[in-house]
């Protein structure tokens, strides 16, 4: 590396750095701050965690991103039954889950609050301030949603959830490796009247901002924009209490007296195998509107205007058919913007070797048909290919 | 570094290390009260990271994240549209007050460019003219390669010219 030492930049660059070098420095550190700095250090190492692994032992950050399995059908739920003036249900289009116990505030986009408290057992309990009410056991996959303003209980019986172990999303993973690469600290900030420290996280399709304490490290309030039903949406989380005791009745899934029961039973379908829940959420698409492909695969609007409602209820077949959409969203959510493009708007299943969809999966390219057949791709083929 | 009992030991750490962390702030912030702060968020920072990773060389680490954080807190300041430049009556009142006010001037005047540059980038600089590290050492400490160090100290420094140039630019339009 040459530099020009002739130039007025470089000698007043250079005067510049001189003048740093030889400030005249104080004696220090002085014993004040010794002492103060140790005794912040011993209080900071007697906490055997930090923010990021105290979210990931507790599983919580986990637990919000697998939440995102679970409102898939409780927004679904929502926005289908908004619909239908008698049920409604848009207070809890959001929820989120977590281990041990905890409680936390959750406001939706919406601007809706819910009080959620949640066990290690794979149980918890999401209060609205309207009075309703959401229920969810992990190991029985039964979902149960009171609302008071309609009299009206939703039993949703949700088979082949994955477990926690291998729950799907990619987050999982993502916010166990938070503290490696993932993660940036983004250094110090204000937020709700406390110094935080703020990191951020982003990974596939979430995006996490945490502030924590800068002082006791507790999480003071996490933002997660996640990817909901082709769109974007911030739940905030806040008020953070941890190891709380939780009233025995908390998450008692007893219908109460005098209510209308509608049930549901979904077959959840394989969070993992992307390229299925796109070629089957696309048939489910044609087969309800003769054989069209929507215009769109990343925006609800046009699919759930064919989902049908006999008897103030969604079919299980619709329900989970649109769970499958959701899914879709997360097998995108996963891929770089660039590594995907769909092609379908204005096709039909007669166009049999028009590509409706493309994507690339470790560096080979596989491509979806008019006629719902894969292929594999030499390269990604141009928006008017045949 | 550790105790006997397998523990690190933070006094030593910080009674042996203090000293070095202290000047590199001073040298960059040259204001007590932000050394202070950021002497303590040093030491919290490498304690945390200590929990993640195996510390091999707590000198060259403190060093670093002292830096960081300087940096941080300059460009966190220089944001706020605060006297950066401005300097502890202490450690400005040594020696010949012109000459102070002189070196101060060029101080400020390169700590402003600084301030717009990449963070990494600025640390790195400040690592090599300052602390006087190799490219190799720093390359160490922030995950770079020495010719990744080498080329970002080049383009900051050709950023800094860049940004001197305009900044005396117009000063010379505002005296005029």
């Amino acid at each position: 590396m040459t530099e020009n030492h002739s130039d007025p930049l470089d000698d007043i660059l250079e005067a510049g750095f001189t003048s740093l070098r030889d400030r005249p420095i104080a004696d220090g550190p002085p014993e004040e701050l010794v002492a103060g700095t140790l005794a912040a250090l011993s209080t900071a190492a007697e906490r055997k965690w930090n923010i990021l692994s105290r979210v990931n032992d507790m599983k919580f950050i986990a637990r919000v991103a697998a939440a995102v399995l679970v409102v898939v059908g409780l927004g679904v739920l929502a926005v289908v039954m908004l619909r239908s003036p008698e049920v409604t249900c848009a207070e809890v289009v959001e929820m989120v889950r977590n281990a041990r116990t905890m409680s936390c505030l959750v406001t939706t986009p919406k601007q809706a609050s819910m009080k959620i408290i949640m066990n290690d057992r794979g149980q918890m309990c999401m209060q609205g301030n309207d009075g309703a009410r959401m229920t969810w056991d992990e190991n029985s996959g039964h979902m149960v949603m009171v609302q008071p303003p309609t009299k009206t209980v939703i039993v949703m019986e949700m088979k082949n959830l994955p477990r926690q172990a291998d729950q799907p999303t990619e987050l999982i993973e993502s916010f166990k490796k938070l503290e490696g690469k993932s993660a940036k600290d983004l250094g110090e900030a204000q937020i709700d009247g406390h110094s935080a420290e703020k990191f951020s996280a982003t990974k596939d399709q979430a995006e996490y901002i945490i502030w924590a304490d800068r002082r006791t490290r507790e999480p003071i309030r996490i933002d997660v924009t996640v990817k909901m039903m082709g769109q974007t949406a911030t739940v905030t989380l806040s008020n953070f209490k941890f190891d709380i005791e939780i009233p025995k009745n908390a998450f008692s899934q007893e219908i109460p007296a005098g209510y209308t029961v509608q049930r549901y039973n979904v077959n959840v379908p394989d969070i993992n195998k992307g390229e299925e829940n796109v070629v089957e959420s696309l048939r489910g698409f044609a087969l309800r509107d003769d054989g069209k492909f929507p215009a769109k695969l990343d925006d609800m609007t046009e699919w759930i205007k064919l989902v049908k409602i006999v008897g103030q209820k969604v079919s299980d077949s619709d329900m989970q058919w649109i769970i499958r959409f959701q899914l879709v969203q997360h097998f995108l959510g996963t891929m770089p913007k660039s590594d995907w493009k769909y092609l379908g708007g204005g096709k039909t299943t007669k166009d049999t070797n028009a590509v409706i969809f493309w994507y690339k999966k470790d560096k080979r390219y596989r491509a979806v048909y008019g006629d719902l057949r894969v292929e594999n791709l030499q390269a990604a083929p141009s928006a008017g290919s045949k | 570094m550790a105790n006997g009992s397998g523990m690190t030991d933070w006094e030593g750490i910080v009674r042996n290390h203090g000293p070095t962390v202290w000047r590199t702030l001073f040298r960059l912030l040259g204001r007590r009260a932000d050394v202070d702060e950021c002497f303590q968020e040093t030491f919290l920072s490498v304690l945390e990271m200590s929990r993640r990773q195996k510390i091999t060389c707590w000198s060259a680490l403190l060093q670093t994240v002292a830096t960081r954080k300087a940096v941080d807190r300059l460009r966190r300041k220089y944001r706020e549209r605060e006297e950066a430049t401005e300097v502890d009556a202490m450690a400005s009142g040594m020696g010949d007050p012109l000459q102070a006010a002189m070196e101060a001037e060029r101080a400020g005047l390169l700590q402003g460019a600084m301030v717009k540059l990449p963070a990494q980038q600025a640390q790195a600089i400040y690592l090599h003219a300052l602390s006087g590290w190799s490219y190799q050492e720093i390359g160490q400490q922030l995950g770079l390669s020495s010719s990744a160090v080498g080329v970002a100290i080049h383009r900051g420094k050709q950023r800094l010219r860049t940004l001197l140039e305009d900044s005396l630019g117009a000063r010379r339009r505002g005296e005029s």
